[in-house]
């Protein structure tokens, strides 16, 4: 059984969306109830900053990949476990 | 910080004694939960590719798969721990000198705001159940509301018994000055009611 590639990419873009709007949601209540301290503000850099590095990294990994390809799964499947 | 932004119908001659959270050991939990997971699935992974002749190449569908399911996992553990943050950040209590204020955020959808004012305060009750609140100094504070069978829970804050006995000085506050404003009004009732007679009321009375 084959598939395209590129269909991890979408399943991880389509996660990367739900992140966002989960996102922005939080930052709506910060903005909402919350009060822009100096304890808020660190939180916020702080969470984009994280959210920044996960995000250009694996940016950065998926640009050198070749999407085109196809996948063939159960076909090679075994592999030996050596536990001791 | 401006503690009046937490309550905009603010009563006249209001003002805030103490703005309480959460003691910041409960952050910490989420912190350390936000550790753990960190490392679980690393070390997982590291087993993995250990005891199996699994060979991890970046490039192939499985090395992939890794990678992207990993960062994925990565930025919502994140998620997570931020969204924990602003649940810890978004409970506060309000003690004013003429009432309590509950605001708790209860998942991301759902905010309740609950107030009580001090001459309602029938019983404070400070609470530090074992070693670590007793050694960080933080636990529960319980408020007996009179007339109802309601209770306020100040949950997990630090210097519990310092907070009970400052609600406890200002309810005794509270009730004296309401006694002191009751015993205004009597005094000032008759006089009030002797002018508010009219003219012609007046006149009225001299007739008979």
């Amino acid at each position: 059984m084959t598939f395209p590639l590129y269909i991890i990419l979408i399943l991880y873009l389509i996660a990367i969306v739900f992140y966002l709007i989960l996102s922005v949601i939080l930052l709506y209540h910060i903005f909402r109830f919350g009060y822009w301290d100096s304890s808020t503000k660190m939180m916020v850099f702080l969470y984009f900053t994280g959210s920044l590095i996960i995000l250009v990294s694996t940016g950065i990994y998926v640009a050198g990949i070749n999407w085109s390809e196809s996948v063939s799964i159960l076909n090679n499947m075994e592999f030996n476990i050596n536990f001791f | 910080m401006d503690p009046y932004k937490y309550f905009p119908d603010r009563r006249p001659n209001e003002e805030v004694v103490m703005l309480l959270r959460r003691h910041w050991h409960s952050i910490l939990r989420s912190f350390l939960l936000l550790v753990a997971e960190f490392f679980l699935p690393l070390i997982t992974i590291f087993a993995f590719f250990s005891y199996t002749d699994f060979v991890f190449e970046k490039e192939s569908p499985i090395g992939i798969m890794i990678i992207l399911g990993g960062s994925a996992y990565y930025l919502f553990i994140w998620l997570f721990f931020f969204s924990h943050w602003i649940d810890y950040y978004l409970d506060v209590w309000v003690v004013t000198n003429q009432r309590i204020l509950n605001i708790e955020q209860e998942g991301l959808f759902s905010r309740t705001i609950s107030e009580l004012n001090m001459e309602m305060i029938q019983d404070v009750t400070s609470e530090m159940k074992g070693k670590l609140a007793t050694i960080l100094n933080f636990g529960n504070v319980y408020i007996q509301t009179a007339g109802e069978q309601r209770r306020f829970i100040f949950e997990n804050i630090p210097e519990p018994r310092q907070v009970a006995s400052k609600i406890i000085a200002l309810h005794q506050k509270a009730v004296k000055e309401t006694a002191v404003q009751e015993i205004k009004d009597a005094v000032a009732k008759p006089l009030v009611a002797k002018d508010t007679i009219s003219p012609s009321q007046k006149n009225e009375t001299k007739i008979i």
